[in-house]
């Protein structure tokens, strides 16, 4: 609590620091109309953005792929389509120059993609953020700028990330935050459907990002904070996952999952997939001859229904009927199954992957994407043969 | 007496075919849904059968957009000298499916039976946002495969009968209309091992 005190405190003078040297901008729209409050907008420190960034390198799966965000005004007809420069680390860059138009309603979509190298208009695999941001406007993306730093339109909207307006060098943009945090109930400007509140007024310059000019270190509000790692797990941001036990149905950190082991064997499955069920049998025989002693197991399996799992009744189920323990099992989305894989620097490229990690967040083997456990050598390591 | 032993031997064999014919095996615990049979010739069977009973009957899609039942597709195979046709549904990141598919690849290549048997991937969850992971599919482990679509997944599931669907799946139909429906939960046979027995025993 103390570290992350101290954390906070630091990303707080950074920020300060930073919206010092920045100065008064204005923010133009298309249309020649200015923001409000623009003197006020700066990028959240580089822990808030996406998970996946945050080691500040994407690991393998980003080597030749790039980000970029797609924005369509569905209202006024127009489309917008502004690739990023796959520049590292991400999080600092991950910056949109757009020109919005007032009046216009646009859905904002970030996406990941590899491109061909020889021909980069060819996209070879996307991947876009689950669940669509929505729409929002310019007057609401007006209102948070007014009110960043102590409220949320992404929140508030219930979108899945947040969007912050930066101001990075001269352009104006789009940076796109993750929301760990619980949605905030706006007190001013924007109501929980992302509408203004009529007669609202936006907060003054938010305590985050502008203190009282004869205090100029603060403590900021924990917005978006850092998960503290669970115990003395760190799998760099990982092991504050949620995770959903399906022997339990308890909501719990996947980080409490490793039960003080020293490793964990974790499984992306999905209930559609056939052969995820051997890893039920190879677990199972594994625990029967000892290798639980170094290692635990987590078996993730995706939730959504249809062809996936219902709810972790529906996992439990399935994992007692292949004869593997259900608190072994945990539900999850995929938007979370990806991201215990990608920051670890692994990804899933398909049903089943595989990892053996340390709890210090150290890959010791990678099988995102194959059948091929290294059998013997990865279960010596949980039997403590090595 | 030659003539009644005669009579007991013709009705024996009668009712071996008939039983032949309407063979049912358990499909996923569900002992109403037929899994395999034999067509006696006759590539789609009877075509006012439930899809439950005659599995041949169930449609897929092609990239154009038309809808093709199964045996149809065998019966267009067979016209240019097809013997057998192996449908393999599979989601676009099942990775047993493309160790499968690899598999399948491999068993026409090294036996010459690219022009006997026809492989057709049938992709579940083909949108915008997994096309370029099918196409990968395709190129990388299916490459004399051709693709098809089961755009919601009916068909596949019309195929597996009740309970919840696993991938891999496939149904493998001769120019003689028998078929077999192989699950991943039914080690007894390999989609190849399949194959080879439909081909040995097409027309």
């Amino acid at each position: 609590m103390f570290k992350t005190n101290l954390k906070l405190v630091a990303v707080s003078t950074l920020l300060l620091l930073t919206s010092c040297m920045q100065g008064l901008q204005n923010f133009e729209y298309a249309d020649g109309s200015s923001s409000v409050a623009d003197a006020t907008v700066n990028l959240p420190p580089i822990d808030k953005f996406f998970k996946m960034t945050k080691t500040g390198d994407l690991g393998s799966y980003i080597n030749g792929a790039q980000l970029w965000v797609e924005v369509t005004d569905s209202s006024c007809g127009l489309t917008t389509k502004d690739m990023a420069q796959p520049a590292k680390p991400y999080a600092q860059n991950l910056q949109f120059p757009l020109s919005l138009k007032a009046g216009c309603s646009y859905k904002i979509t970030l996406y990941l993609g590899k491109l061909d190298p020889s021909d980069s208009n060819k996209i070879l695999e996307t991947y876009s953020w689950n669940n669509s941001p929505g729409t929002i406007s310019k007057e609401q993306i007006d209102q948070h700028i007014a009110n960043l730093g102590s409220t949320s339109v992404a929140s508030a909207l219930n979108l899945p990330i947040e969007l912050a307006i930066s101001q990075a060098g001269q352009d104006a943009g789009i940076a796109f935050v993750e929301s760990t945090n619980v949605p905030v109930v706006p007190t001013t400007g924007v109501n929980p459907t992302g509408n203004l509140l009529s007669g609202s007024t936006p907060l003054p310059t938010s305590s985050v990002v502008t203190p009282p000019a004869d205090n100029p270190v603060v403590t900021p509000p924990p917005v978006n904070p850092t998960p503290a790692p669970t115990g003395s797990v760190n799998l760099k941001g990982a092991e504050a996952l949620k995770v959903v036990n399906a022997e339990s149905g308890s909501e719990m950190n996947l980080g409490d999952a490793f039960g003080g082991k020293q490793y964990m064997f974790i499984v992306a499955s999905a209930k559609w997939c056939g052969p995820c069920k051997q890893f039920y049998a190879l677990i199972n025989d594994g625990i029967g001859q000892g290798y639980d002693k170094n290692c635990s197991f987590a078996v993730t399996g995706l939730s959504g229904g249809g062809r996936e799992y219902r709810d972790a009744s529906d996992m439990k189920n399935t994992m007692k009927s292949n004869d593997l323990e259900a608190k072994h099992g945990f539900i999850v989305s995929r938007s979370t199954q990806e991201k215990i894989f990608t920051s670890l620097g692994s990804s899933i490229t398909g049903y089943p992957s595989w990892m053996l990690v340390k709890s210090d967040g150290t890959v010791v083997k990678d099988g995102s994407g194959g059948f091929d456990f290294g059998g013997k050598e990865m279960m010596d390591v949980c039997k403590g043969g090595s | 007496m030659m003539k009644r032993i005669l009579g007991l031997s013709l009705l024996s064999l009668m009712m071996a075919c008939g039983a032949a014919a309407t063979k049912e095996i358990n499909r996923n615990g569900n002992d109403n849904v037929l899994g395999m049979g034999q067509g006696n010739g006759s590539i789609c069977g009877d075509t006012s059968q439930d899809v439950s009973q005659n599995p041949r009957l169930i449609p897929i899609q092609q990239l154009s957009g038309s809808n093709y039942k199964m045996c149809d597709i065998m019966k267009s195979h067979h016209s240019s000298g097809g013997k057998a046709t192996i449908f393999q549904f599979t989601s676009s990141d099942c990775l047993g499916c493309r160790d499968e598919a690899r598999e399948i690849t491999d068993f026409i290549n090294n036996n010459n039976l690219s022009a006997q048997v026809k492989h057709y991937v049938v992709f579940v969850d083909n949108t915008p946002q997994t096309a370029a992971t099918i196409a990968s599919f395709m190129s990388t482990y299916a490459p004399i495969g051709m693709q098809m679509d089961d755009l919601n997944g009916a068909s596949a599931e019309k195929l597996y009968g009740p309970g919840d669907i696993e991938f891999p799946l496939a149904m493998i139909i001769n120019n003689n209309g028998d078929f077999r429906v192989k699950k991943y939960s039914d080690k007894s046979q390999t989609v190849t091992g399949i194959t080879q027995s439909l081909v040995s025993s097409a027309k």
